[in-house]
């Protein structure tokens, strides 16, 4: 009978002494650990709703409250936030959907490690399939807000373009830009709780730096930081693609998005060298 | 770390010599403080992104101790505790502030079939060996080899979520495991039989009670085949007959696997061990091929305490038992009572237990005189030549409690526990307590 053995080797060495032999782990790891990744989704999809009232109607809700509050007050003239081709609701509203799918895939790899902990210190599985999973978590609730945004543009009469069909790339480098953040927060937040505390402060506040309520700014300050802010390309681009608009800043988001990959990149492989020194203090 | 992956074309059963489980001078360091903990792990993470940094060279005092196959091999004992742990400190610039050796340069080979015991007190390390085995944390010096597929009985029903049913969390825990899809539906009526929860099966987990998650996640876990088998102190859960269901099931994936068991109960472990490795503060002990020798030095380690309660009147002067500590099971037990009772007892009655080592009583002996009679003492200074009758307890580790009680109120004078440790002795292993054989007359035909 064939059978292909499995040897394994712990010494204290450093992984980046035989590059080579462990990104063909990560790979091997993530592949065999596809299944799991799923059934994991699975697990925190149906018991995490199970237990709710509401059920999915959570996934909008956040951002729904957010647009509310801004629109309310354009609406009082307490701001006067000026926007062309759209109704500002309609624009808030898609700002926000968007915004919450960036800050999603940012707390996603830290919140699912930190839920895994359990497992994490005691058995040994391939532990990307856990950040894998998460993934699929926030794939899903992407698209439950997606469904919101067709609702609000058709309740608005919001023009499709041929721009639509940029959306999924749009998307993509959105979900890529949080997820690759989240993976360098991870291992700071696995060993000190202050990254969990502060990654709320810093989300609303950041916010309020890109062009989420607002369109993007020429001059100023805010100008600077519409520029320079790497999700203001990303938010603006989507919002474009779905109002029919030009994409304006299409060469910052080639930019930001071939980043976000290879921070990807990078990011798994620092997580696979500090995952035994994470088990090792996180204690169990 | 890294994984080879090495085909070979012959069928598990022709490679019953390989070794499976490889462990080279391997030691590990670690902190008592939270904060600094946390602060080394940052410093240790961000050392390792320089791949040119040295790392752990290969210990210099290599403990060997690996046995050739088939020879029998005295144990290997290595010095006191005291003289090598101030060695290996004196050389060790390595240990930060507030760091020490959880794990200290230990080294075995392992073969399939073989069963290695790790035995030692709270705190000697060998969880942290088996963390290491399993691969979850790196050593900081040494090297380890694991060939095969690595299965591990710990952390039963990892990946449970409360709110969903027991059936859907099979398949999560069994993924988690590392089982397929595919491979979970072949085994899951065997898996829902074996765990003898019957229609809880379709309900929510948070309705189970802690012992059936516990038999659910056992049986999970336990459908594995796994090539190195760890166990770190489940052995069995459950009743009785679950009990003796789970320990067939063990020594079933025993018999295939090269076995590595963490375990305080000395009987799981001489039952099941075809070797045993006894650690203390990190450090190896003994490395012994027979389970009672290093079972021995695991009780010799363990401190002596007394502990008295009662009005304190009547006071034990001195206790001997004959034997020196060492008895063996059958012969008869002997023991010298010198005590002295207050005057303001009238008469006072003795009883002798013989203790286990968690203080449970287990034999109780009203002490006699000649004639039958309860031994009434009278105040003043007393010595007793007291004959405790056949010892006929298991081997282990024992004391004697000794109690004095007033002989019309029946209030405690004086009751005395942990008093001469003694260990019994003998060829076989029995299960139980007590051992006494029963006679049978044939009925002849």
């Amino acid at each position: 009978m064939n059978r292909q053995e499995m040897r394994r080797i712990y010494t204290p060495e450093p992984l980046l002494r035989h590059p080579v032999a462990m990104m063909r782990e990560i790979a091997d790891d993530m592949w065999a650990g596809r299944e799991l990744a799923w059934r994991l989704f699975l697990r925190d999809l149906r018991a995490g709703y199970r237990q709710t009232l509401l059920g999915y109607v959570w996934a909008f809700l956040p951002p729904l409250v957010a647009a509310a509050t801004f629109i309310f007050l354009q609406s009082q003239g307490i701001t006067r936030i000026e926007v062309v081709g759209i109704s500002y609701a309609a624009f808030a509203l898609m700002g926000t959907l968007l915004w919450q799918i960036f800050v999603d895939a940012l707390t996603s790899p830290s919140a699912s490690f930190g839920a895994a902990k359990a497992m994490l210190v005691k058995i040994n599985f391939p532990r990307e399939a856990v950040l894998v999973g998460g993934l699929y978590m926030v794939i899903f609730n992407a698209l439950i807000r997606m469904v919101l945004i067709a609702a609000v543009m058709i309740l608005w009469n919001i023009p499709v373009g041929p721009t639509l069909a940029f959306l999924p790339v749009a998307l993509f480098g959105l979900l890529a830009a949080g997820f690759a953040l989240g993976l360098f927060i991870t291992p700071i937040s696995a060993l000190y709780g202050d990254a969990a505390r502060a990654i709320p402060i810093v989300a609303g506040f950041w916010m309020l730096l890109t062009p989420v309520v607002y369109p993007p700014q020429m001059g100023g300050i805010a100008g600077w930081l519409a520029t320079w802010n790497p999700v203001s390309p990303l938010i603006v681009t989507a919002r474009e693609c779905l109002t029919g608009q030009t994409l304006t800043m299409l060469g910052p988001f080639f930019v930001v998005a071939a980043a976000s990959l290879l921070l990807i990149l990078v990011g798994l492989i620092g997580f696979r060298i500090a995952m035994p020194h994470l088990i090792e203090r996180m204690g169990g | 770390m890294h994984p080879e992956l090495v085909t070979r074309n012959s069928s598990l059963s022709t490679q019953s010599d390989e070794v499976l489980v490889r462990v080279e001078g391997v030691s590990k360091k670690f902190c008592r403080s939270l904060k600094k903990s946390l602060w080394y792990g940052v410093c240790d993470i961000a050392g390792e992104l320089n791949p040119f940094a040295k790392h752990g060279a290969r210990c210099m005092d290599h403990r060997g101790g690996s046995a050739e196959s088939g020879s029998i091999s005295p144990a290997t004992i290595y010095p006191p505790l005291a003289t090598h742990a101030a060695i290996a400190e004196a050389r060790d610039k390595d240990l930060r502030d507030g760091e020490f050796y959880a794990v200290r340069d230990v080294s075995f080979e392992l073969r399939r079939g073989e069963c290695l015991g790790l035995i030692g007190h709270n705190g000697a390390g060998k969880t942290t060996l088996l963390k290491i085995l399993n691969g979850l944390i790196k050593p900081d010096r040494g090297r380890i080899e694991m060939n095969g597929r690595v299965g591990a009985l710990i952390a039963l029903g990892a990946g449970f979520n409360p709110i969903l049913t027991g059936r859907e969390n099979i398949y999560i825990n069994g993924s988690v495991l590392g089982l397929s899809k595919k491979e979970i539906d072949e085994k899951i009526d065997e898996i829902i039989e074996f765990a003898e929860i019957g229609d809880f099966i379709d309900m929510p987990v948070q309705n189970y009670s802690s012992g059936m998650s516990v038999r659910l996640g056992f049986s999970i876990a336990s459908s594995l085949s796994p090539d190195v088998l760890i166990l770190d102190e489940v052995l069995a859960v459950g009743d009785t007959s679950f009990v003796i269901k789970c320990l067939n099931r063990v020594r079933t994936l025993s018999a295939r696997a090269a076995v590595i068991l963490v375990s305080h109960n000395m009987q799981s472990v001489s039952s099941f061990c075809t070797r045993v490795i006894l650690m203390d503060h990190g450090c190896v002990m003994i490395d012994a091929p027979n389970s009672s020798e290093a079972i021995d030095r695991y009780f010799e380690m363990v401190p002596h305490t007394t502990h008295e309660t009662g009005s304190r009147e009547a006071v034990i002067e001195s206790i001997l038992l004959e034997g020196g500590g060492r008895l063996s099971h059958g012969s008869t037990g002997r023991l010298e009572l010198k005590f002295s009772i207050s005057s303001s007892v009238e008469a006072a009655l003795i009883t002798i237990y013989i203790a286990d080592e968690t203080m449970m009583p287990l034999v109780c002996m009203p002490v006699k005189n000649e004639h039958g009679d309860f031994l009434r003492c009278k105040p003043g200074t007393h010595k007793l030549f007291i004959s405790l009758g056949s010892i006929d307890v298991v081997p282990g580790k024992y004391s004697l409690i000794v109690s004095f009680i007033e002989e019309s109120s029946k209030r405690v004078l004086l009751r005395s526990q942990g008093l001469t440790e003694f260990r019994v002795f003998s060829e076989k292993v029995h299960s139980g307590k007590i051992m006494r054989p029963a006679t049978a007359r044939m009925e002849s035909r």
